[in-house]
């Protein structure tokens, strides 16, 4: 992989970052609730009421994508490492796996945090925030086997990313069907989103992009360089050249 | 077909072991019918909050006790290393996953068999209005875990930390499941056939995509 | 919580408003006063009835004052809550009698209405600062939710750089002893 690859990506993501926040902070309107009756404010002007918060939507939203997008990775890489045993395969999906853990962490966080803002809980059980959630303990369970699985671990760790792969429309299905939880307005749905704030989601949504690219690219080769210094050892020892 | 007989015969292997010595099944069950009693104590009686919570305790108890066989089921095949034989054994691979999968399930079964009728006495809920229903969505339930808890047994039986490690790996691949077992079980309680029937649908598309999926990964994940 | 307070205040209080177009005649409008006021203070609803039935004791007046009376007061409606069965066709027959009472019954309730609607304005400008003062509150609490999510996705990801240079760091250790031992082991003379 080129060495400029993730220096570009780098700072191109740090650009789109001063751009897209100038343009979050200065130039999207201040979206008015959909559904007034969501809020229990309604302010005696009767125009419905200010979401200063809304502008959170547009880093949450990006990370979630970036999330679902890196477990496709991982998943992917994992298939390939599990059908073809090509240990290249396993550091994209290792990389992959980690720098989903960091967005997802970002997703649930900044979204609780929203949540609370909007609504008045820490916690709802809303679309993007269970699917994100329920992603997030899988990749810790991979994280966790994978360190604490022994020898063995790298296999079974692709397997319960391919599982995990496979589950993801089904907790789709799942979050959206269920009854059980009540569910949140629409304020966080991109397809709703007001005109005039198309461009500034879509400058975050490249930023990011190049952020996670930049990040997966990074960690990627920092496996690689792990595993090759430990097959160099391991040739080290095996011919004796070195002693252990 | 020889897949599916060498995979009857692995099965019926496996279960006519534990019926000699009844050490997993007892166990299990025992487990599941002291959870049962704990949720009773647990949650205030109150009755309508009960048959809220029922699926719920149901689908737990299966989860719990069914963890449990599974790792004690694989234990076996640790202690006396007979894994191994299986593998090298001149039979598809597959028929010792399908095998030893249908056994963990009627396991689990037993489980549940067990810790419904326990929760209709203790919590009197009137589980058994539509047996069909429950028993169908008990079947459906019981092969979706053992299906993926089997992929995954097998393949920590060499690891150390596999007893916390297994739940850590499966409960997060199974919550549609459970999700839809609880969703299949509340509408049968509520009579709502629509909702029933949506779920039961879920749960054989959940078995039958990760049927597939554990058939092609088993082998990658038990092979040195 | 005050905010729906104001609201529940404005919403009861605010059928007095609707009464005007539809009010029946003076003891109609005197008694519908009540009536809306019931659920405000049902203080006012003694006093009104009870002019009214003390006003139905007055002199009666000729007809004739009736059809000048009809453009002015507006037509009869039933009262709500009538004190005494013959109330009200006692003070119309006292209207009808003596029209200087019925200009007195009408100016009274009309007085009373604008008092009405005088507070009502006073409730409502106080509810609209409280609102203001509120969603000020509330704006400000956002900015603070705002902040607290850039700080928290700026947190992860500087959590992950920091991750990921010291993994670089161990790497480049390892590197370095991994030299030292090939130097180590090939310049031994074996």
């Amino acid at each position: 992989m080129s060495r400029y690859l993730a220096p570009v990506f780098t700072v191109l993501g740090a650009i789109g970052l001063v751009y897209s926040f100038w343009l979050v902070f200065n130039d999207t309107p201040l979206q008015y609730s959909m559904q007034p009756s969501d809020r229990h404010v309604v302010l005696a002007t009767g125009s419905g009421s200010l979401f200063f918060n809304q502008k959170i939507f547009f880093w949450h939203v990006p990370h979630a994508i970036m999330l679902f997008t890196a477990v496709g990775v991982a998943g992917v890489s994992s298939i390939a490492y599990l059908w073809k045993r090509n240990p290249k395969a396993d550091d994209i999906a290792l990389a992959a796996v980690q720098v989903a853990t960091v967005f997802g962490a970002v997703t649930l966080l900044t979204g609780s945090i929203w949540a609370k803002a909007a609504w008045g809980h820490w916690w709802i059980w809303e679309k993007r925030l269970t699917m994100s959630l329920l992603l997030w303990l899988t990749l810790v369970g991979y994280l966790l086997v994978r360190r604490y699985a022994g020898a063995s671990g790298e296999r079974i760790a692709a397997g319960m990313a391919v599982f995990a792969m496979i589950g993801v429309p089904f907790i789709y299905t799942m979050v959206g069907a269920g009854d059980n939880h009540p569910q949140a307005g629409s304020e966080g749905n991109v397809a709703t989103l007001n005109k005039d704030m198309m461009w500034p989601f879509w400058a975050s949504m490249l930023t990011f992009l190049s952020w996670f690219i930049a990040l997966t690219i990074t960690r990627v080769q920092s496996a690689r360089m792990e595993r090759e210094v430990r097959e160099l050892r391991e040739k080290g020892l095996d011919s004796g050249v070195l002693e252990s | 077909m020889s897949t599916l007989s060498h995979a009857a015969r692995i099965a019926w292997k496996d279960l006519r072991i534990e019926l000699r010595s009844r050490e997993i099944l007892y166990t299990m069950t025992f487990f599941g019918g002291l959870l049962a009693v704990v949720y009773s104590f647990v949650f205030p009686s109150n009755a309508d909050m009960i048959k809220i919570a029922v699926p719920g305790m149901l689908w737990v108890s299966i989860a719990f006790a069914g963890t449990i066989g599974l790792s004690r089921a694989f234990d076996r095949e640790r202690e006396n290393d007979t894994m191994r034989a299986l593998l090298l054994a001149p039979i598809p691979r597959l028929s010792v996953f399908l095998g030893k999968a249908f056994a963990i399930a009627v396991l689990v079964l037993g489980v549940a068999i067990v810790v419904t009728p326990m929760l209709w006495l203790l919590l009197d809920v009137r589980l058994f209005d539509q047996p069909g229903v429950l028993m169908l969505s008990l079947v459906l339930g019981s092969i979706g875990f053992a299906l993926v808890g089997s992929v995954f047994s097998a393949a920590l039986i060499k690891v150390r930390s596999r007893d916390v490690l297994l739940p850590v790996i499966l409960y997060p691949l199974l919550i549609p499941l459970f999700v839809a077992g609880t969703s299949v079980t509340a509408g049968m309680l509520a009579g709502n056939d629509d909702k029933v029937w949506y779920w039961m649908g879920f749960l054989g598309i959940y078995d039958a995509a990760f049927l597939v999926v554990s058939l092609w990964i088993f082998e990658s994940l038990v092979i040195e | 919580m005050k905010t729906i307070l104001c609201m529940l205040v404005l919403a009861v209080a605010s059928p007095s408003f609707a009464q005007p177009g539809s009010a029946g005649s003076a003891a109609g409008s005197g008694s519908a006063a009540p009536a809306a006021g019931s659920g405000a203070g049902s203080g006012s609803a003694a006093p009104a009835a009870g002019s009214g039935s003390a006003a139905g004791a007055g002199s009666a007046s000729a007809g004739s004052s009736d059809p000048g009376a009809g453009s002015a007061t507006p037509p009869p409606a039933p009262p709500v809550d009538e004190p005494t069965p013959g109330a009200h066709k006692a003070c119309v027959a006292a209207m009808n009698i003596d029209p200087n009472f019925a200009d007195r019954v009408i100016k009274t309730a009309e007085l009373r209405l604008q008092d009405k609607m005088n507070s009502e304005q006073v409730l409502k400008d106080l509810c609209t600062v409280r609102m203001h003062q509120e969603s000020q509150d509330e704006v400000a609490t956002n900015k603070r939710h705002v902040l607290l999510a850039y700080l928290a996705m700026w947190l992860v990801a500087a959590g992950f750089v920091l991750y990921l240079w010291r993994k670089q760091q161990a790497l480049k250790r390892e590197i370095v002893l991994l030299r030292n031992d090939l130097d180590a082991a090939t310049k031994d003379p074996k």
